[in-house]
């Protein structure tokens, strides 16, 4: 072939791009059919990935609407990161926005749950150094530590799901907020009273422990039990 | 002693292997892990691979480098490498001569892409290369390729191609065996042939996997799924015989058998190694 | 009003001992769901099992998204797929 001939990297990248998007096919029948392999290759991964990172929604939905919603969002927002592990977090914003799916109203704060328990997987693990308590300085968050205020019984629902869990007879008819911790080598999903939201909030604000308010420090023990917090020590 | 056999380590072998040694490993037993998985902050997948290369010797399989495009992983993604080589102390670090990054990085094609090998191409490999080279601080392995059809307007065939790239930038090669056996089944090549023009001298790792053939056409497909094919044995086998012994690693992703069948096929690697074998391979005439 | 009179050192140290239990206790069966969360290691290794075959058709989206999961079995007041907002 004649140098000129010689398709640049950048112009073969684009027209390759196109083939895989399936906007073309390649005339050459052979390098359509390998244009076809990377394609499923990349879908397939893509896919893969999201329902490692959701699998209650999986079960939830079934494993076949489950495919169908992983490849619409694979194609819509496929990955940006190869670390395929950190994939997916616009799911549940299309699982909020997909028709089909409207008769089940919780699906999307479920997967919003699932999301926090992945970012919680990979999080930071918490300083080595447990921090001195006092009440002029915040007590932080570990930064593992997730939360979901949902008008549904998100974490009953997400329990439900879990491992020998016993299917509760039904589910409770008022809201959830859902704690995800990591409190020592696993992820753990608890159920706080909504009261409790005003001390997370006010946590993350990093409020010195001596402002809390009465009301809000009554929350306290619950989120350092679960090990929402990073580790301190007493004054005492 | 040195690296010997490995086997990929898979995150259903991880706890197992964190926890303790497994029994009967082959001679200068290592493991290889896909780097992605745990270039991440903290967690507890990232203290049990941590845990493992505290006591035996891991290496790092990057496959998000996109070392072969004109869109490379960007300078955060070789931070995140860099600070995983430093968790882990890596014994080996490779990735993948193919392109991956679409639409300027919008799309990173979790998959490897062929291209022409052109001299541009080259030249943009060794830039990239160099550049990730550079960025970690580190010697890397380039793999070669699975194809599935000759995309045609090369320059080079692949072994100079792959030659060239490590002479210029320094690099090292892994040559995965079966990924030869894939391409040469597909692309109507000899195999054996493959294998001898490869340059010995800097291959730092060798690969053996499964395959499976495509359900719809005559290819092959580079699945990692299955135990290690007798053709795919013999091919690594006359390598080694050439270019003397290397860290070799039984890579399997799919299916996954349980530790002892993995470790049963690293030992059948690791008699590649031994005297006798690099001497009379076999299916050597 | 605020919780700072009532914050003495005893009760730190009873807050912060709690904070420490938490770390013995670990629940690893509670964080792994129907299959543990972020458990899809060969999504990072392209060409896998992960892998498709050349047959796929990759291009269409033909599968109807029809929910036949546990989330058409839950069973509220209001009957199946109305789990009621408090």
């Amino acid at each position: 072939m004649p140098l000129e001939a010689r398709p640049a990297p950048a112009r073969f990248e684009g027209d390759f791009a196109t083939w895989l998007c399936g906007h073309g096919v390649p005339a050459d029948a052979a390098l359509a059919r390998a244009v076809a392999i990377h394609a499923n290759n990349a879908l397939a991964a893509a896919t893969a990935a999201l329902a490692g990172n959701y699998p209650v929604l999986r079960a939830a939905l079934g494993d076949a609407a489950f495919a169908a919603l992983a490849r619409r969002h694979a194609r819509a927002h496929p990955p940006a990161d190869p670390r395929l592990c950190l994939y997916g977090r616009g799911l549940p914003r299309l699982v909020a926005r997909t028709a089909e799916l409207a008769a089940w109203p919780w699906l999307a704060d479920l997967a919003r749950l699932e999301w926090l328990v992945v970012e919680a997987l990979f999080a930071a693990p918490p300083p080595r150094r447990p921090r001195r308590l006092h009440p002029d300085r915040p007590w932080p968050l570990a930064a593992a530590t997730r939360w979901l205020a949902s008008p549904f019984p998100v974490n009953s629902l997400w329990q439900a799901h879990q491992p020998g869990a016993r299917w509760p007879r039904r589910f409770p008819r008022q809201g959830e907020l859902a704690l995800v911790s990591r409190p020592a080598a696993g992820v753990v999903v608890s159920c706080l009273p909504a009261a409790a939201l005003p001390l997370l909030l006010a946590l993350r604000r990093r409020v010195p422990l001596g402002h809390l308010a009465a009301a809000e420090l009554a929350h306290l023990p619950a989120l350092a039990a679960a090990g929402a917090l990073v580790p301190a020590i007493g004054d005492g | 002693m040195g690296l010997g056999a490995g086997i990929g380590l898979r995150l259903p072998h991880l706890a197992a292997l964190a926890a303790g040694d497994p029994p009967a490993p082959p001679p200068g037993l290592w493991f290889e892990v896909h780097a992605e998985n745990f270039m991440v902050a903290g967690g507890p997948r990232l203290e049990a691979l941590m845990a493992v290369a505290a006591r035996s010797p891991v290496a790092l399989h990057g496959v998000g480098l996109a070392l072969a495009g004109t869109c490379p992983a960007p300078a955060r993604h070789l931070g995140q490498l860099r600070r995983l080589c430093d968790r882990i102390g890596p014994v080996l670090l490779s990735d993948h001569l193919a392109w991956q990054r679409i639409d300027g990085g919008r799309w990173h094609v979790p998959d490897f892409l062929p291209f022409p090998r052109t001299r541009a191409a080259l030249a943009l490999c060794i830039a990239n290369v160099h550049r990730a080279q550079d960025g970690l601080g580190r010697r890397l392995l380039i793999e070669n390729p699975s194809h599935y059809a000759d995309v045609g307007g090369h320059d080079l065939p692949e072994h100079e191609f792959l030659a060239e790239l490590a002479l210029a930038s320094g690099c090292g090669l892994l040559v995965d065996v079966n990924n030869i056996h894939v391409s040469a089944h597909n692309l109507g090549l000899d195999a054996g042939l493959l294998i001898d023009c490869l340059p010995g001298d800097l291959i730092g790792e060798i690969h053996v996997a499964g395959h499976r053939a495509d359900a719809g056409s005559p290819l092959l497909i580079d699945s990692h799924d299955a135990p290690v094919a007798a053709p795919v044995w013999a091919l690594a086998a006359r390598l080694l015989a050439r270019i003397g012994p290397r860290p070799i690693m039984v890579e399997r992703d799919g299916e996954l058998p349980a530790l002892a069948d993995l470790l049963a096929e690293a030992h059948q690697a690791a008699a590649l190694l031994e005297p006798a074998a690099l001497l009379e391979p076999a299916g050597a005439a | 009003m605020t919780a700072k009179t009532m914050l003495g050192a005893a009760v730190l140290a009873a807050l912060a001992a709690g904070a420490a239990g938490a770390a013995d206790k670990p629940k690893m069966e509670k964080c792994y769901g129907v299959s543990k969360a972020g458990q899809n290691d060969c999504a990072a290794g392209a060409g896998t099992s992960c892998a498709g075959t050349s047959t796929v058709d990759y291009q269409k989206n033909a599968w109807k998204l029809v929910p036949a999961g546990t989330c058409t079995k839950i069973k509220t007041p209001k009957g199946a797929g109305s789990l009621t907002p408090a």
